[in-house]
């Protein structure tokens, strides 16, 4: 496996770029607010016309250890034994439901020898949950499924993603690698803690909730952020829910996505059935650090050497909580997996991949979300 | 470099500050790097806190929630099993909460009826809600429970108690109606049944009632004619011998016409609607008239009968005379009926007494054949006797005693026996009686009532109108009036009496009440309300022969002065004339 890295900062234009090898794919994750978006993915495909190109928009771009705004985190990639397959779904082709999505993008790659799928969706338009659940209806249970949601800093307005040249929203874009030979680890562990008393969702439909402990859900949640409210909804990254469906012992993450001030409700990024009980998060910087070490710690437990391709998909809301140290959990997955792992990854608005080896793939929120790659 | 905070030494590391600068501003670097480190230790107190309260919390919470899930499925287990409704109304007046009796009372499914209003008509047949709150935002009731008809899913009929009761949070506010519905219509169904049968047995008693009062009337009348012929007799200076057969002839129709009272009081006691009444009497004249019927008999016997009285004794005492002569001539009767030598005395003793009150104890003794002990109590029984043939050597119905031990009851005394087989009996009571006004002879208010009634009175100036159906009563009556001087027009019904009293102005009106073609009410409404009538302000006195209370209402219902019962006793009559003419010739 060949693997080149670059950092473009917000400044900074892709001019020429030479590569000693033909790149199989582009792994490109930018920043929102990166200036010339559509020329540089132009150039690329110009320069590589053998080469795909994956990516989305991001909330912060993680190039080796270091952690930057509006920038774009290039790594190509050329496999040496593992087949590839990108395909795009776009979401008004499937009646604007996430369930149809995965169900199509699923259908599309499943092709013998498929080992893993690595996905990434528009972050505001999609219900993540619905999505996998699409996924994994159409996939064989064996495919493991990794990937994210699209962010766009914290403005929760408009986010995208790469297919090849194509830069479009209401879109969700898939890579299927093929092959024996591939190593895949992946884990997703938050460190976020729940506090207070267990509550009842006494009133949702999908991922808005309206009432929990038959109070208006937006109340409740105003109570808690404090002087913060006014910065809605991206300050409700500052408190997740932890939500205990009524058959899951484990409890899942889930971030708020958008309020409603006339119905006084919550849009979470993915499910939250009537009936399940939720408890607040808070974040412990300390914790959250411990939790991306957890993570890395976990995405090795199966492979046994260094992986040579990391990709670290972190929540928005870690990146919020850590601020200027929110390089430090990029620093504890690199120590857990060593200096010869190249990394590169982006800050989320969801992250996709099961808990661990043997749970199922979910939608998590909150998490260092990561998928080693090795041949 | 230094190792300093994290924080501080990643600030560092992205600044551009150089080695000699680093070094010059060491000193301010680690006041810096002493509160980052104060601040992450306050950090973390604060969290250790937050995070142990919160454990608490969730513990707490947990330990509460499963006690409340404990008790609310037991509550739910009690309400589910229960036969009864039990249901929660919210402040729109929607069903709330149902228990699954629900269903088997109405036939609707719970399900169905939460968060639907409560008053739907289809619960009940006439579409009243099933529930009375006044007004669901009304505060005029606490609770509630009244018994309705209602239909269920399948039209069956049930009756139900439904009883509602605000719920009040802690500060008074209205929250919502509770309650519970009970299905009655097995209770419903005998109650029903029972009122039927009360309603055919009320029937079955007024016809007795009604029987007996018409027979009572019709008696009466004949009865009225024997007195008033007896009344007439009198008056024409008999002889002695005369006198006394007219005596007890007078005396015997009175006693029989008490008797007739008699059959209609045993009755009316037995129903409970006999009322005692209080009147002054003259125990004197009581105990002569007594006397007088008993003393032939008597003699009759070879027996001797005598009647004892404390002397000194007040003579007006206030109490029902009748019934009190009712129960003296029974006893009398009784004792010289069973006695066939010796004596039977009539005893009375003031046993007690104040200035407005005197306690009198009463006795019969006789020296008859006496009553076996186990037969004491059963001589009281209505219709029965000490021993079966007692009646064939006797007579009598077996009434007499159960009737004046009634009578005694309802004057708070009691009827006692005392007998020896052989020797004889004494039948004791006490008696409580108010004392009377003596007569005051200088008061003119009772001149009137003192008057001689032989004394001619002038009735010139008067005219009355007798209005009597009765060929009998107008005979007696005439006879009487004719005597007095008295000036009369006689109608045969009211519908004469409006007639004549058209043309001409009366002093008083006598009416009758049952009359064929116009009764007395209807003829005396007619001339009160004729406003051309000369006799508009005449007063009209009934004559009826029934005296009950309900006959005397529907008098002043119609606005008659009163009543002069039949028969009459014609001394009693000559006094009201005299009261009545003089006040209205004045």
């Amino acid at each position: 496996m060949n693997i080149f890295q670059k950092k473009y900062d917000s400044n900074e234009l892709l001019k020429d770029l030479q590569l000693s090898f033909v790149p199989d794919i582009f792994f490109l994750f930018i920043g929102s607010k990166y200036p010339n978006t559509r020329n540089f993915i132009h150039k690329i495909t110009t320069l590589f016309p053998n080469s795909q190109c994956i990516g989305c928009s991001t909330s912060g771009e993680i190039v080796s250890d270091e952690v930057s705004d509006n920038s774009v985190a290039l790594t190509a990639v050329a496999f040496k034994n593992t087949s590839l397959k990108l395909v795009q779904v776009s979401l008004e082709a499937c009646d604007m439901s996430s369930l149809k999505t995965g169900k199509e993008l699923g259908v599309l790659l499943n092709k013998k020898n498929l080992r893993h799928v690595f996905v990434l969706s528009d972050g505001l338009e999609v219900n993540g949950a619905e999505l996998i659940t699409g996924l994994q209806e159409s996939l064989d249970s064996t495919v493991s499924i990794t990937g994210g949601l699209a962010g766009d800093g914290s403005d929760f307005k408009q986010t995208f993603v790469v297919y090849n040249n194509e830069i479009a929203s209401k879109k969700v874009v898939a890579l299927g690698l093929y092959g024996t030979a591939l190593k895949i680890g992946f884990a997703s562990r938050g460190g976020w803690d729940s506090f207070g008393i267990e509550r009842l969702v006494t009133r949702s439909t999908k991922n808005i909730v309206y009432e929990i402990d038959g109070e208006p859900a937006l109340d409740l949640y105003k109570s808690y952020l404090g002087s913060k409210a006014k910065d809605l909804p991206a300050s409700g990254l500052l408190f997740p829910l932890s939500m205990r469906d009524k058959d899951k012992e484990i409890p899942v993450v889930r971030t708020i996505l958008g309020i409603d001030e006339d119905k006084r409700s919550l849009t979470f990024a993915g499910n939250i059935p009537e009936g399940s009980y939720i408890r607040l998060m808070k974040a412990n910087i300390d914790r959250i650090i411990a939790g991306a070490e957890q993570s890395a710690i976990c995405s090795l437990t199966e492979v046994t050497e260094q992986p040579q391709l990391a990709i670290l998909i972190s929540c928005v809301g870690r990146k919020l909580v850590l601020k200027q140290l929110v390089e430090e959990e990029v620093e504890a997955v690199q120590e857990q997996l060593g200096k010869d792992t190249v990394m590169t990854g982006f800050y989320s608005y969801g992250e996709i991949a099961p808990f661990d080896k043997f749970s199922p793939c979910e939608l998590h929120n909150q998490t260092m979300t990561i998928t080693t790659l090795s041949e | 470099m230094k190792k300093y905070h994290r924080l501080l030494n990643r600030q560092l590391k992205k600044s551009t500050v150089d080695a000699a600068t680093l070094k010059e501003i060491a000193p301010l670097l680690e006041q810096i790097n002493r509160a980052y480190i104060n601040f992450d230790k306050d950090l973390d107190q604060a969290e250790s806190v937050l995070e142990l309260s919160s454990q608490e919390l969730y513990l707490a919470n947990k330990q509460l929630l499963s006690k409340f899930d404990a008790i609310s499925t037991r509550l739910t287990k009690v309400a589910e099993n229960i036969n009864d409704v039990i249901f929660e109304i919210d402040l729109k007046g929607n069903w709330k909460y149902l228990n699954p009796a629900w269903e088997k009372l109405s036939g609707y499914s719970v399900a169905e009826c939460i968060g639907k209003p409560f008053y739907e008509k289809k619960y009940t047949f006439d579409g009243t809600p099933i529930i009375k709150l006044v007004k669901i935002d009304n505060d005029d009731f606490d609770s509630k429970s009244s018994i309705i008809k209602v239909k269920s899913a399948s039209n069956v009929a049930k009756w139900v108690d439904v009883s509602v009761k605000k719920i009040l949070n802690k500060n008074g506010v209205l929250e919502g109606y509770i309650g519970t519905i009970v299905d009655i219509s097995d209770f419903k169904s005998i109650e029903i049944a029972l009122l039927e049968a009360k309603e055919k047995a009320t029937l079955a008693n007024r016809a007795k009632d009604d029987f007996l009062s018409t027979m009572s009337h019709e008696i009466r009348t004949p009865l009225n004619a024997v007195i008033g012929i007896t009344y007439a007799l009198l008056h024409e200076n008999p002889n002695l011998t005369q006198l006394e057969n007219l005596e007890a002839l007078k005396f015997s129709s009175e006693h029989l016409l008490a008797l007739v009272n008699d059959v209609l009081d045993f009755n009316k006691i037995s129903s409970g609607s006999l009322d005692i009444e209080f009147a002054e009497f003259s125990i004197t004249r009581m105990l002569n008239g007594i006397q007088g019927i008993f003393n032939t008999v008597a003699k009759d016997k070879d027996i001797k009968f005598s009647i004892k009285k404390e002397n000194g004794m007040a003579d007006i005492l206030v109490g029902d005379s009748v019934r009190i002569s009712q129960i003296l001539t029974n006893l009398v009767s009784n004792a010289l009926k069973f006695t066939d030598k010796g004596k039977v005395t009539l005893d009375i003793e003031v046993v007690h007494e104040t200035q407005e009150t005197c306690q009198l104890e009463i006795s019969v003794i006789d020296t008859g054949i006496g009553i076996p002990l186990d037969k004491q109590e059963k001589i009281f029984d209505s219709f029965a006797q000490a021993t079966s043939d007692t009646t064939r050597k006797y007579g009598g119905t077996g009434l007499g005693l159960a009737i004046c031990r009634q009578l005694l009851e309802l004057m708070d005394g009691n009827l006692i026996v005392k007998s020896t087989e052989g020797v004889g009996s004494t039948f004791s009571f006490l008696l409580n009686l108010k004392k009377g006004k003596p007569i005051d002879k200088n008061d003119p208010k009772n001149k009137l009532a003192l008057l001689d009634t032989t004394q001619q009175h002038n009735f010139s100036k008067s005219k009355i109108l007798v209005v009597e159906d009765n060929k009998v009563n107008v005979m007696i009556i005439k006879k009487f009036l004719k005597s007095w001087g008295v000036q009369f027009d006689i109608a045969e019904n009211g519908e004469i009496a409006v007639k004549k009293s058209a043309n001409t102005k009366y002093s008083l009106i006598l009416m009758d009440l049952q009359m064929p073609i116009m009764n007395g009410f209807q003829a005396c409404k007619k001339i009160k309300n004729n406003s051309d009538s000369l006799n508009k302000e005449v007063q009209i006195y009934a004559i009826s022969a029934s005296t009950g209370a309900d006959i005397r209402r529907e008098i002043k219902d119609h606005k008659m002065d009163g009543l002069i019962p039949k028969p009459f006793n014609p001394d009693e009559l000559h006094q009201k004339l005299i009261k009545l003419l003089s006040t209205s010739s004045n």
